[in-house]
């Protein structure tokens, strides 16, 4: 009996908080056919924003990839003073607001901020640009490959490599041959979450972006600005491209998980 | 006579100059100087200038929504969470991958998404706030319309963490407890509860820190009435829009030193999780 | 206080963890329950706690049946194989838990809890948390805590797997001696001949999720009754076309001759020496192996090469 209720409970916690949000998107950005969808999806500006989207992630993704398995490395494999501090450090990015996140690009390089005069001599635009985008979600999304290859690589140990050292491997040969093949999982999967969330990131982005329609709108911005405009129709069917990349996220993590039980 | 010179082997692991170059200075660039600067920035505004900024209602009102209902959505994300991971270790669910995957769904939508989803599920026609409406419940563009979009984001960070330790949790601490003569709601508070304690502490920093900080969910669906739906987030990036660099600064350093506390306090949790599990 | 287990069979999906099994402890008694992994003891250990329902048979105290009554309300104190400690409570909590939950009064409760601490020798460490604990302190704080509420009957789950070599062997002495002070009737379960042996009254041999034999040690090491149990209490060799069947020899049942005619030819391939005892690798004419496990003097001038004549003091055979 109680077992039921408690299986209820769940089930309408979950249906009426996290399952009713996906469908109402879903549901308002077909509620005028799939063509209205198409047309909403395939508009000029909602494309621009896509395309700024992935070339901010593009950027970003690598960037954050070399340096989550440089970070991973230094964390897992080596006991150095200051480790302590570096790990709390790694962590901050994703716990400090993201609106936080696009102030400190603002105060450094905005109108007002420290290098601001010096960037408008030289007629360099960061704020309200692209590079305070790819700046900005840089910063929310930095330690997300490395989280996933640290307890990867420190449950790993490092007898592998110490082997293949006595082998007579050099370092690159240790890390390319012994290394490298054994986080490829992990890797893959940190920088699918690392995109995700560069396609997805709102807050940190909206501080920086100055809304400049065509510019500097990534395609969550531009979902809001739809939706500022009561345009909610192309602004749920902008929202459904991001919501599935959000949901194939989910599928490929499950895969992910089912095939490498670490 | 190199040999007793060498006082300790060569390094046999490669590369942590290498490495930690790389982490450190990648890390200094987007992270570190940044969050530096915006404290040295506060700083500039001296202690009276940083007070100014820091106080009045508005700003008051602010920080006692944001805190407040993320309290409350912690709160409520905890008990969630327990219910549905133990519903979902414990019992067969149908369906169960489905609600599984299901769980994670809040961290992995996009929070723009989230945020007007939820608004059009709540606002008095839509689908949810429709039922409520009868009743004289408004919850989108009110107070607890910032309380239903921090418990959406927050659910999976109690869940998730409180999961595994139910999973690893052995079957036989209840069994001894049974076999001790413990009635089952005695098995429940007396072993199962306090031994899952610091999970749900973990759980509930976690999703509290992330509802304090959380700005794409909550705009939509509050409305932005300046003090009465606003929150502290967005009460920075207002101010930011009215040029107002001091006073968004201000309110970040209180932001930012609430993170850092949190982060420590999780630290402090996990150091007693590893030692209690040992 | 007799415990009778009457036909009792339980499946696990396809598998049968016990297959019609009937058994009667004594009250007082020392069983052990001993057999490989998978062979059904610790299923059975688990019906006796109440913990799991037998799909047929029954569970009977001196005529009353238990079978249908659930782990809460038998009294057994059962102890885990890796020990299943609060890892909230401290020492003390533990031990008290069965009389807390219980709502004994707290002065009943410290003299019990006391007693116990005495009896474990654990006076000191009441206030430590487990974690702060030893594996052999471990054991015996969860042994404490299955004996506070005078349990009918005492279950050990392989009590000393978790434990190294030495503590181990600390543990089953003091065991005995507990048993013998405090008398309470206690089944384990083990995969461990050497430890059914030293402690138990009698020893109950699980194959296939049946009893293969019963009896008390000697009788089981004399007169093994089956193959499997001969096997498995181990240090024996199976030896073909000596003879009409299938026969066996255990290493020290075999004695080396320099001269005679006795026994069968062989040759020693190698000597060493295994603790007590010296091992000699010994292969017969038709190239199957044998070995001797002898007394050191009478490994006494033995070399590898030399061609002596090996005779099977006793000799196993099976029908069928």
């Amino acid at each position: 009996m109680i077992r039921i209720l408690l299986m209820f409970l769940a089930m309408a916690w979950l249906t009426l908080m996290v399952l009713a949000p996906v469908a109402i998107v879903l549901a308002e950005a077909f509620s005028a056919g799939v063509g209205a969808w198409w047309t909403a999806v395939s508009d000029d500006e909602t494309r621009t924003s896509v395309a700024l989207s992935l070339k901010v992630a593009a950027i970003v993704v690598p960037c954050n990839a070399v340096f989550g398995v440089a970070a991973a490395w230094a964390l897992a494999r080596f006991r150095f003073p200051g480790r302590g501090v570096l790990l709390a450090l790694l962590d901050l990015p994703l716990s400090v607001s993201p609106v936080v996140s696009g102030l400190v690009f603002v105060l450094l390089f905005g109108a007002q901020g420290w290098f601001g005069s010096w960037l408008q001599a030289h007629d360099i635009q960061v704020i309200f640009a692209v590079p305070g985008i790819v700046l900005a979600t840089a910063f929310v999304t930095l330690p997300m490959v490395a989280r996933e290859l640290l307890p990867l690589l420190e449950s790993q140990g490092q007898d592998a490599e110490l082997a293949a050292r006595t082998l007579g491997a050099s370092g690159w040969q240790t890390f390319w041959r012994v290394s490298f093949p054994r986080m490829r999982g992990a890797l893959a999967y940190g920088v699918l979450l690392c995109t995700a969330r560069a396609l997805g990131e709102f807050g940190a982005v909206s501080v920086v972006s100055g809304h400049i329609r065509g510019q500097t709108d990534t395609l969550p911005l531009h979902v809001e600005i739809l939706h500022n405009e009561y345009r909610f129709q192309a602004a749920f069917a902008a929202a459904s491209l991001l919501l599935l990349v959000g949901v194939a996220t989910l599928l490929l993590r499950r895969l992910h998980t089912t095939e490498s039980p670490h | 006579m190199s040999f007793w010179r060498t006082k300790r082997a060569p390094a046999a692991m490669p590369g942590l100059g290498l490495s930690l170059g790389i982490t450190l200075t990648w890390l200094s660039l987007i992270a570190l100087i940044p969050l530096i600067a915006l404290v040295i920035r506060a700083g500039s505004l001296g202690w009276q200038g940083w007070l100014d900024a820091v106080t009045g209602e508005r700003v008051w009102l602010s920080l006692r929504l944001s805190f407040g209902a993320s309290l409350i959505a912690a709160g409520l994300d905890t008990l969630a969470g327990l219910l549905i991971a133990w519903v979902l270790c414990r019992y067969k669910l149908p369906f169960a991958a489905f609600w599984d995957v299901l769980v994670d769904l809040p961290f992995a939508l996009p929070t723009a998404v989230a945020g007007f989803a939820l608004t059009a599920l709540w606002v008095p026609d839509g689908w949810l706030g429709r039922m409520l409406a009868p009743l004289g419940w408004k919850i989108a563009f009110a107070e607890p319309g910032v309380v239903v979009a921090l418990t959406f984001i927050g659910l999976p960070f109690v869940v998730r963490t409180v999961q595994p330790v139910l999973q690893s949790a052995e079957r036989e601490l209840e069994e001894a407890a049974e076999s001790l003569g413990a009635s089952p709601s005695q098995v429940v508070w007396r072993v199962v509860l306090p031994t899952l304690r610091p999970a749900l502490l973990t759980g509930f920093a976690l999703a509290f820190a992330r509802a304090v900080g959380e700005y794409g969910s909550v705009i939509f669906i509050c409305g932005n009435i300046p003090m009465k739906t606003e929150i502290t987030p967005l009460l920075i990036v207002s101010r930011l829009e009215q040029y107002d660099y001091a006073g968004a600064t201000a309110l970040a350093t209180i932001m930012l030193a609430f993170s850092a506390a949190i982060l420590a306090l999780l630290q402090v949790l996990q150091t007693g999780r590893r030692v209690a599990l040992r | 206080m007799s415990i009778e287990i009457l036909g009792i069979s339980k499946n696990f999906g396809a598998f049968k963890a016990l297959d019609d099994v009937t058994l009667t402890i004594g009250n007082g008694e020392l069983l052990a329950l001993l057999g490989p992994s998978g062979s059904g003891k610790t299923t059975l250990l688990r019906v006796l706690a109440g913990l799991e329902l037998p799909d047929v048979g029954k569970v009977q105290e001196n005529g009353h049946d238990l079978t249908s009554l659930g782990a809460r309300d038998r009294n057994v104190g059962l102890v885990f194989q890796h020990f299943a400690l609060f890892p909230h409570l401290d020492v003390f909590e533990n031990i008290a838990f069965s009389l807390r939950v219980r709502n004994r009064p707290a002065v009943e409760v410290q003299t019990r809890v006391d007693e116990l601490l005495h009896l474990v020798q654990l006076e000191g460490l009441a206030h430590r948390r487990p974690a702060e604990l030893s594996g052999g302190q471990r054991q015996r704080v969860a042994l404490a805590r299955a004996l506070a509420a005078r349990p009918r009957v005492l279950l050990l789950d392989e009590p000393f797997s978790a434990l190294d070599a030495k503590v181990r062997h600390e543990l089953r002495g003091w065991l005995r001696r507990l048993h013998e002070e405090l008398g309470t009737t206690t089944v384990f379960v083990t995969h461990d001949q050497d430890e059914a042996f030293e402690l138990a009254d009698r020893v109950a041999v699980f194959h296939r999720g049946r009893i293969e034999q019963l009896g008390t040690p000697d009788e089981i090491y004399d007169e093994p009754k089956s193959p499997f149990v001969l096997d498995f209490l181990g240090h024996v060799q199976w030896l073909e076309g000596l003879g009409l069947a299938k026969i066996a020899v255990r290493h020290r049942d075999v004695t080396l001759h320099a001269t005679g005619e006795d026994g069968w030819a062989a040759r020693i391939v190698r000597i060493h020496r295994t603790g007590p005892r010296v091992r000699v690798d010994l292969q017969l004419e038709d190239g199957q192996p044998l070995i001797a496990a002898l007394e050191p003097p009478a490994a006494q001038g033995l070399t590898v090469g030399q061609r002596v004549r090996a005779v099977a003091e006793r000799r196993y055979a099976f029908a069928g």
